[in-house]
């Protein structure tokens, strides 16, 4: 069975911005536990020399033209958003980096 | 007197289109029908029956000005609410999207419009697709027509509930991993997952993009065929969807088997906790197949052990990459917060359910730079193998039978504390997904308990080759008439 | 050890947008400078259901640079998912390409910023497409961010260099060059100041050109070529201190302070994110055929080198040709010039120095020039057959600039004609040699110096008019033998 630390659950929830309680964590790390088990299972096929998988090639048929399509109004883009200040998207304060 | 409720969509569209029934008059039984069973079923999120009466109304003047109506003249169908709707809140099945409002129309959405259908309302899913019972995210669980006490499948449960309780003539459903075929199965309807690139992906939320297709819930092969018709083709939108001709589906219902080389991967036949009802009901269909003049024969899938494994690492590794833009920001539910990162944390933790968690974590575990080569490379690399597994049995059968669940079905609350037991119903349906190539699970008998659950029967076809899918599975449906079979409301 | 026992190595990472109508992956059109969020549509906002759509010109101005750097073009590029959560980026990914780019290697040749007779070349290591992001706003005193989704999904290209850079003189002429040759190509206005054209540059250093990279320092976001090399000389400080002082220098990223002249640690290697890249699912690998290729390359411009080249042999030094292909607009101004029969060396003169002057002086651009190419030959024209002389020639120039009338009209007009007519020149002589018989006199003694006189007297009475040649050639034959004894 492969093993998963609480630290390495508490890093992947902080990857993925999620915020687990301890039991979730507990849970996650258990659950993840038995399906990496499982998945690890591939190791045994020999994939040598094979290439990874690629979805069906299309030359140049799938480019789009440079033309202007539908746009939206300002008032349309900020339609859903929870929280906006004239037509500009609200977010709690954060510094750049 | 048959109800207008008994009719098939091909048989509805011809009748609107004559002028015998109106929309209006299909609008309105199908919206009764709705308001008798829904609350035994819960297979809507949302009856839009104002906008649906606007339509059929239109549909109807249409009609009397001379024009000529679409493929679903008046057709009542609902969508799966995953499929992105103009006007109309679509929440994927999950509070983190509760109350958006689309600003736009998927092409689904506006295909089905286009050939003159009637859109009844958004039918409920397991959230972001991600299940096979219809048990995760926040609404109410969909109750199967059968047997309230079971599960409908996953995880377009509400799209195959609604068309076996007749609450909705034709449904649309994603596929992901079975996720219309695992509960076509398990409510004695038709789901087709086309082949990938087939139909259009452009306003059908993602859940693992190179997995998920879009396609019809029906009662009769011949209703599938017609919706496929209405909605596969190139769409501009979509640089993944195919540039090959819309072939006439139904005309192909009428082809026949005689000749046809249906493979079986008789290994497969040997799966731990494959139910003796499916097994049975598996091995009769191939003795049918076998009366109605095709050819049966041995076919080998050497990595099918593995299609699961690599299925679930390819997902959710999509799956974790498809959700970051749940953030609430620009959308959906935000739980506001005093610092930015608190933002996202609270907002993704209060937003998404625990499977949906569950499947992000492992995404982002099999993403990570120092596991990637170990699961995701690896997987795509074992993907290959897995579809030239396919191209070799192609080479030697026209199609591929195979039960489409290992089971007739479960009951609500029987696997949702354990995820892999979940995970490993899908054991029959991943391979197209993984694949790419289509398959449609039909009506194929019943079990054996006190109260018979449906059992169904899945057919595989090359790259492109629904017509071949619909010739053999019309001829089946034609021959047993399982389909007949109606749930007692 | 000061500073300069150190060798710098520098690779620079330039982002610049492209000039097409719509954005990377999406048909929403995208200019800078329009009122916030009104340049979205459902892909750019990131809404569920969207798929990304690449950009066909997009591609082709990638493979225009592709092409003018000689780098090798791969027929088959993927596109990949790189992964951050920030309000400006709409789906939580920038689609970008990641281990299979579009083009790879190729090489930028410029001359050396510090010795003008050597040209130096950098390698590429790649170029790829990626989308850009939108823009997070921080007010002052504001307890919120804001965010504007407008330049969200504005495609790009990535430049890599190799880190062939040893200054920061050079890094900045590595720049200018590549700025060159993108906007000779006319894919990006390439402007730092407006953002269309951006620099990261990753900075070590080490004792000598032999020894091993030292680790380096990724400085980010360097919006202009002064800040360019000042960063670059700052983090070189820094690492000198740091190694100077028994330290070691941290791989980390960096941010340039220009009030203090300093760079700063934003975060170290250990904390960088973990990009999870994958292929991009929602494309198919970018398909580009031999036909496209060689359709493309069939549309180029000279490159600036190859015209560098090219007026070096006509005679031009390295400098005046440098200056002349800065711009591609200059150069075929330029080219016009000599198009119209013009002699390089006095054509380069004309348009690097009066010319130029008088359009920097009234801040215009070569488009923006009143005096056209043929003005110039025609001057030079005028000036070459004895018509104009030399000193009328500027005040004609003048006019030129000020009317934007052909040099040939203001000379009728405003009678720049030299007097070529042997009558009327020796009329005028005879009477200068009248007027002075005293000097005349002088000469006659020996004081030969006294011709330039008669010539000086001949052209004022001429007002300058007079061509200077045959002014000589007629006094000569009117003036009396000298007496030598």
């Amino acid at each position: 069975m492969a093993t998963v630390t609480p630290e390495e659950i508490r890093e992947l929830a902080t990857l993925a911005r999620l915020s687990l309680d301890d039991q979730e964590v507990e849970q996650f790390r258990a659950q993840l536990a038995d399906i990496l088990g499982y998945i690890g299972t591939l190791r045994e096929v020999d994939v040598s020399g094979v290439p990874e998988f690629l979805s069906e090639r299309q030359e140049e048929s799938s480019l789009r033209e440079d033309a202007a399509g539908p746009q939206f109004s300002s008032e349309t883009a900020l339609s859903n958003a929870p929280n906006t200040r004239g037509r500009l998207v609200v977010v709690p304060k954060f510094k750049e980096d | 007197m048959s109800s207008i409720l008994d009719w098939t969509a091909l048989e509805l569209s011809k009748a609107i289109r004559a002028g015998d029934v109106t929309a209006a008059d299909a609008t309105e039984a199908y919206l009764a029908r709705i308001e008798a069973v829904e609350p035994k079923i819960n297979a809507y999120l949302r009856v839009t029956a104002k906008a649906a009466r606007a339509t059929a109304e239109s549909v109807d003047k249409k009609r009397k000005a001379g024009k000529t109506l679409g493929p679903l003249a008046g057709v009542p169908l609902a969508l799966k609410d995953i499929f992105v709707t103009e006007g109309i809140e679509t929440t994927c099945g999950s509070k983190i999207l509760e109350g958006w409002t689309p600003p736009y129309d998927g092409t689904h959405a506006r295909r089905l419009r286009d050939a003159d259908s009637v859109m009844l309302g958004k039918v409920s899913m397991d959230e972001f697709a991600m299940g096979s019972s219809n048990e995760n995210g926040p609404y109410p669980p969909v109750r199967n027509p059968w047997d309230t006490d079971f599960v409908p499948g996953g995880s377009s449960g509400g799209s195959v509930a609604a068309v076996a309780a007749r609450t909705a003539l034709c449904t649309l459903g994603t596929d992901t991993g079975g996720s219309i075929r695992q509960p076509a199965s398990l409510c004695n309807v038709v789901g087709l997952k086309p082949t990938y690139g087939r139909v259009s992906r452009h306003g059908m939320i993602a859940f693992a993009s190179s997995l998920d297709q879009a396609g019809p819930v029906t009662r009769t092969v011949r209703d599938a065929a017609l919706v496929l018709g209405a909605i596969a083709g190139k769409d501009e939108m979509d640089a993944t969807t195919l540039d090959a001709p819309v072939e006439d589906y139904l005309s192909a219902c009428d082809q026949g088997v005689a000749g046809l080389r249906i493979g079986v991967h008789r290994k497969a036949m040997e799966l731990e906790g494959l139910d003796e009802d499916v097994r049975a009901a598996f091995t009769r269909a191939l003795e049918e197949y076998k009366e109605l003049g095709a050819t049966l024969v041995d076919v080998e899938l050497p990595h099918f052990d593995h299609a699961v494994a690599t299925y679930y690492i390819l997902c959710t590794a999509e799956a974790s990459s498809n959700l970051a833009r749940y953030d609430g920001v620009r959308y959906g539910a935000r739980v506001e917060a005093p610092s930015l990162l608190k933002m996202y944390n609270a907002t993704r933790e209060a937003g998404f359910g625990a499977e949906v968690k569950r499947r992000i974590m492992l995404g982002t575990f099999v993403l990570r730079a120092s596991s990637y080569e170990e699961y995701y490379g690896r997987a795509m690399k074992v993907r290959t193998l897995i579809k030239r597994d396919y191209q070799a049995a192609f080479s030697q059968c026209d199609l591929i039978a195979s039960p489409t669940s290992p089971v007739p079905g479960f009951r609500i609350g029987e696997r949702i504390a354990d995820p892999l037991s979940m995970y490993l119903s899908d054991v029959f349906t991943i391979g197209a997904n993984l694949a790419g190539l289509p398959g449609i699970s039909i009506p194929g008998g019943f079990s054996s308990a006190a109260k018979p659950l449906p059992i169904g029967l899945q057919l595989v076809g090359p790259t492109l080759g629904e017509s071949r899918l619909f010739s053999a599975a019309a001829a089946y449906e034609a021959n047993t008439g399982w389909h007949n079979k109606v749930a007692e409301l | 050890m000061p500073v300069q026992d150190w060798k710098p190595v520098i690779g620079l990472e330039i982002h610049c947008q492209l000039k097409t109508k719509t954005k990377m992956f999406t048909s929403c059109g995208y200019r800078a400078g329009e009122d916030p969020n009104t340049q979205t549509d459902a892909y750019t906002l990131g809404l569920p259901g969207t798929l990304p759509r690449p950009n066909k010109t997009a591609v082709e101005y990638g493979l225009r640079l592709g092409l003018a750097l000689e780098c090798e073009l791969h027929k088959e590029s993927r596109f990949a998912r790189k992964h951050y959560f920030y309000p400006d980026l709409p789906k939580g990914y920038q689609i970008t390409q990641s281990d299979h780019p579009y083009a790879t290697g190729g090489t930028v040749r410029f001359p050396d910023p510090t010795d003008h007779g050597k040209a130096l070349t950098v390698r590429l290591v790649r170029i790829h497409f990626e989308e850009d992001a939108g823009k997070n706003l921080h007010l002052v005193g504001d307890d919120v961010s804001l965010v504007d989704y407008n330049r969200a999904g504005a495609p790009l290209l990535e430049i890599v260099s190799e880190p062939d850079i040893r200054s920061a003189a050079e890094a900045s002429a590595y720049m200018r060059e590549l700025r060159t040759v993108i906007r000779y190509l006319d894919i990006s206005d390439a402007n730092m100041e407006e953002g269309t054209m951006r620099c990261d540059a990753n900075v070590s250093i080490r004792r000598d050109d032999d020894a091993p990279y030292g680790t380096r320092c990724e400085i980010k976001n360097l919006n202009s070529f002064k800040f360019l090399e000042q960063a670059i000389n700052a983090e070189i400080r820094r690492q000198v201190d740091l190694l100077e002082g028994g330290g070691t220098v941290i791989q980390s990223t960096m941010s340039y302070d220009p009030g203090r002249d300093q760079t700063k640690v934003m975060r170290t290697k250990e904390e960088a994110a973990d990009y999870r890249y994958f292929p991009e699912p929602d494309m198919p690998p970018l398909e580009i055929s031999q036909a496209w290729i060689d359709s493309v390359r069939a549309t180029l411009p000279e490159l600036p080198h190859a015209r560098r080249e090219r007026y070096g042999a006509l005679g031009l030094s390295i400098y005046d040709a440098g200056v002349l292909t800065a711009e591609g607009a200059l150069a075929d101004f330029f080219d016009a010039v000599l198009a119209a029969k013009a002699p390089a060396k006095k054509a380069c003169n004309w348009v690097t120095v009066e010319l130029l002057g008088r359009l920097n002086g009234d801040q215009r651009s070569i488009e923006q020039s009143p005096v056209s190419p043929e003005h110039v030959a025609e001057l030079i024209g005028l000036i070459d057959g004895g018509t104009i002389s030399g000193r009328s020639a500027k005040e004609v120039f003048d006019k030129v600039y000020a009317e934007s009338m052909s040099p040939r009209a203001i000379v009728e007009r405003d009678g720049y004609a030299q007097v070529s007519d042997a009558g009327a020149l020796d009329a005028a002589i005879d009477e200068v040699l009248a007027a002075h018989p005293k000097q005349l006199e002088q000469y006659a003694g020996g004081k030969v110096a006294l011709k330039g006189f008669f010539v000086g007297q001949v052209m004022k009475k001429t007002r300058g008019q007079a061509n200077p040649q045959m002014v000589q050639e007629l006094l000569a034959a009117k003036l009396p033998p000298v007496d030598a004894s």
